[in-house]
């Protein structure tokens, strides 16, 4: 497999620039992260990071607006909120690179923060908070479940926040603040990739982040949540045709060896027609329409989810014995059956490296969990993960014990 | 001296470039099925797609063909449905299925490498499905379960009802796939449709990635060019002979929730209108990007939703013009009152040229962002071969875009835009 070549090079005042050429076609690639997500939120504040990521787009200290001289050019933008990171990305002609540099570096020096352009991001974020989450089925399924999974880790809320209200009484003051105790070049990484020359592509870093200063970062040591001991549970009541089951399980942090162990296992439960949850639970004993089983990939000690509908005609107690199968089968797994999840996962991954703003995003995100090179190593990773880990992770990281179930039930008529 | 940065003037614009799509090679296997191959991208990847004319406008009912499609793959003659997935993934390969209004198709995407080994899985799809009867009523029952929970979704109801409205529950453009369709579904229509559809003359194979030609022509021949004729059966478009039953005004459906669904719209034109491309940038600049009008206005200046875009969305045979969005309740009103002013405003008043000029750069720099992957060049050659409308004519989208100028769109919207017989389709809570 053809590896992505790069290379780096560090402004004076701490912006790291990551560089990746492909010549394919004339386009080019700009992706910045910035090392703060809502595990950074204050409990009273949470979602507090993700409306930031809105403001972020209301124009600059020198730039009244920021998408339309890109969009002049040709360019097109957006941008993601996680719990550890915000990503900005663009992509644009090649020819045009020199817009990219100048838009990015006038939003890392300073925003034009104002009143009014606050309150109508508070209520698109809101609007954003009911179409994502509040008004769907089942939509508010993981927000209610992550607080009961995690019981001190800011990961207890989601990036659209904990409740609206938190989004309704944020302040201009704290906009302030959050910007600059976390959107500086010394906590963010740029990757540049495309049609782009390595020695221009410094050189216009230079001239245009060059004089941002390095600022005071407002980082804070995050409690580490503690061992669950017991399984945990909760009911909620919506407006839902159908039960469901939501469960959470710990798993270690994406940096950890171990981390990649679970992943495969949501892989092997239910990445694909011949998956194990799949098979048992919806052709086997149809006990579900629908499960799924994925991995949060969260940077500290995090989660991964096992999801699923109760069949109509079928009752939780029978879903749940059917997944507890499911999860003990594991200890049956083949070498034949690992290789093929290794093969599909390694497909995968030279299939997202077809695009540009594929490859970009990957790199900051490698970084971001200490290590560019994963770009490279991560199917190697996989490729050397071993039956019998497998079987022990499985062991241990789908106990009941390690668990947090939500039952989510249609409200009584 | 220092350096004094200008910030307050961008950087200086070079003229964008037109990046003209790639040529591609047709040839035939021996049987006649012609093969569009082209070597393209730099990743270690090949997609075959194999295509035929048999798409949604030919079906008796909503759902044969994506259900047929689907059940392609649920077992052959040689592998259950279980093994046949279990091969796939050995090699690391996908077989999906796509279906448009034109054309079914089978697409394979797999590393160059396992080729020879894939290749023949996608025979077997094609060639030898077997269609069993359990599978096909399990995936029922399990999608019946799946719709009623779409159903609870106010954009899902918004879609059925616009359909519904604008062309009548019967007409191909209008229908539904519900719970009562998807129920009265059976296999033998199913099986009568791939019998109907799917044979050789009816077919023809595209190929886009890193691979060898020649390996590729002769995998190809051995595998397919024994595949054998049926008795053609040429049907045409079921749309030719369905009538359109349009109504307009207001239509509410009462859900419960925090938002509501709204669909704003009337009738457009055929994909083969001349004015297809100038009606993209007209399009563009009212709601078709993040910087649209409707956009600034709605979402930007006031706060009512997190997105609303519209589209001019033609078909082969007719086409309709769509507003949609998800709402705060409380602003229903005054959003749809808002869309109706800024399609008044491009019937009334002439773009200015910042913002046209802003749009049309933003619609050719877009241009190169669907090219990137083989796949999408293989999309590409499909809607080409299809529609029989080549690649060159698709790079002339480039021209028409960079000549329009604003008073060509204000007579534009003033012949396409009828903003007092709008359909309303609004799903939500009346408050």
């Amino acid at each position: 497999m053809s590896t992505i070549q790069y290379q780096t090079h560090t402004l004076d005042n701490g912006l790291k620039i990551i560089i990746h050429e492909d010549h394919s076609i004339p386009k080019a690639v700009v992706d910045i992260l910035y090392k703060v997500g809502s595990k950074d939120e204050e409990s009273h504040r949470t979602g507090f990071a993700h409306l930031f990521e809105h403001l972020m787009f209301e124009g600059s200290k020198h730039i009244p607006s920021y998408d339309q001289p890109l969009q002049r050019v040709g360019g097109e933008n957006n941008a993601f909120t996680s719990s550890d990171i915000t990503n900005y990305y663009l992509s644009l002609p090649s020819n045009q690179l020199e817009t990219a540099f100048w838009l990015e570096s006038d939003r890392m020096l300073e925003l034009n923060f104002s009143q009014e352009k606050l309150d109508i991001q508070k209520r698109v974020v809101i609007e954003e908070f009911k179409q994502r989450y509040l008004n769907q089925p089942y939509g508010d399924a993981h927000l209610q479940l992550r607080n009961l999974h995690f019981q001190i880790h800011p990961y207890k809320w989601a990036t659209i926040g904990k409740e609206i209200s938190h989004i309704e009484e944020a302040s201009l003051e704290e906009v302030k603040d959050f910007f600059f105790g976390y959107y500086a070049p010394n906590n963010a990484t740029m990757v540049v990739a495309g049609d782009v020359e390595p020695d221009k592509v410094i050189q216009l870093a230079q001239k245009w982040f060059g004089a941002i200063p390095r600022r005071n970062l407002k980082k804070h040591a995050l409690p580490q949540e503690p061992t669950q001991k017991e399984a945990r549970s909760m009911t909620v009541y919506g407006e839902v045709p159908f039960e469901a089951v939501y469960k959470m399980y710990h798993v270690p942090a994406h940096s950890d060896r171990k981390y990649y162990i679970t992943d495969i296992i949501t892989d092997l439960l239910s990445n694909g027609k011949s998956s194990r949850l799949f098979q048992q639970m919806v052709i086997q004993k149809q006990v579900t329409p629908q499960v799924n089983a994925f991995s949060w990939g969260m940077h500290h000690p995090g989660a991964i989810s096992i999801d699923g509908r109760v069949a109509q005609t079928k009752t939780i107690d029978i879903y749940e014995e059917a997944l507890q199968e499911a999860l003990d089968s594991l200890q049956a797994l083949t070498e034949d059956e690992l290789n093929r999840i290794k093969n599909k996962l390694e497909a995968t991954f030279v299939m997202q490296k077809t695009t540009i703003l594929n490859k970009a995003m990957g790199l900051a995100m490698c970084d971001s969990l200490g290590d560019i090179d994963l770009i490279n190593k991560t199917p190697e990773i996989y490729h050397s993960i071993g039956l019998g880990e497998v079987k022990e992770a499985a062991t241990t990281y789908l106990a009941p014990e390690n668990c947090s179930t939500l039952y989510y039930l249609p409200k009584e008529k | 001296m220092q350096y004094i940065l200008d910030r307050n003037t961008p950087p200086l614009a070079s003229p964008l470039n037109n990046i003209k799509l790639p040529t591609y090679q047709k040839s035939h296997l021996s049987n006649g099925i012609p093969v569009y191959t082209l070597t393209y991208g730099s990743a270690e990847v090949v997609q075959v797609q194999m295509v035929f004319k048999a798409g949604s406008s030919l079906q008796s009912k909503v759902g044969i063909a994506t259900y047929m499609a689907s059940h392609m793959q649920e077992g052959t003659q040689s592998y259950s449905s279980l093994q046949l997935a279990q091969k796939l993934d050995e090699f690391g390969a996908w077989i999906e299925h796509e279906v448009g209004e034109s054309y079914l198709s089978l697409n394979l995407t797999t590393l160059s490498t396992h080729i020879a080994q894939t290749l023949p899985l996608l025979h077997e799809v094609v060639c030898a499905p077997s269609f069993p009867e359990h599978e096909f009523d399990q995936m029922k029952a399990r999608n019946l379960q799946k719709l009623k929970v779409n159903a609870q979704k106010t954009s899902y109801q918004a879609r059925r009802d616009f359909g519904h409205y604008m062309y009548g529950a019967a007409h191909p453009y209008g229908r539904h796939l519900g719970e009562e369709e998807l129920a009265s579904l059976s296999l033998e229509s199913i099986k009568a449709y791939h019998h109907q559809y799917i044979y050789p003359e009816n077919s023809f194979i595209i190929v886009v990635g890193q691979f060898d030609q020649a390996e590729m022509m002769k995998e190809l021949n051995e595998l397919f060019s024994s595949y054998t004729a049926r008795s053609v059966t040429k049907e045409t478009s079921r749309v030719l002979t369905a009538s359109i039953k349009s109504q307009n005004g207001r239509r509410y459906k009462e859900m419960e929730g925090l938002q509501a669904t709204i669909r704003l719209g009337h009738l457009g034109f055929r994909r083969s209108h001349p004015d297809y491309y100038p009606m993209q940038v007209v399009n563009t600049i009212l709601g078709g990007y993040f910087g649209s009008r409707l956009m600034k206005n709605i979402r930007e200046e006031k706060g009512y939703t997190y997105g609303i875009y519209s589209g001019w969305i033609s078909y082969k045979y007719s086409g309709v013009f769509v507003v949609q969005g998800d709402i705060g309740n409380k602003y229903i009103e005054d959003t749809i009152s808002e869309v109706k002013k800024e399609i008044h405003r491009l019937m009334e008043e002439p773009v200015p040229a910042n913002e046209l000029e802003l749009v049309k750069n933003y619609l050719l720099g877009k241009n190169i962002n669907q090219r990137e992957t083989p796949f999408q060049l293989a999309d590409l050659i499909r809607f080409s071969v299809v529609n029989d409308i080549s690649f060159t004519e698709i790079d002339q989208k480039f021209d028409i875009i960079q000549g329009i100028k604003a008073d060509e769109i204000l007579a534009l919207a003033q012949k396409h835009f009828k903003p007092t017989q709008l359909l309303e389709v609004v799903c939500g809570k009346r408050l």
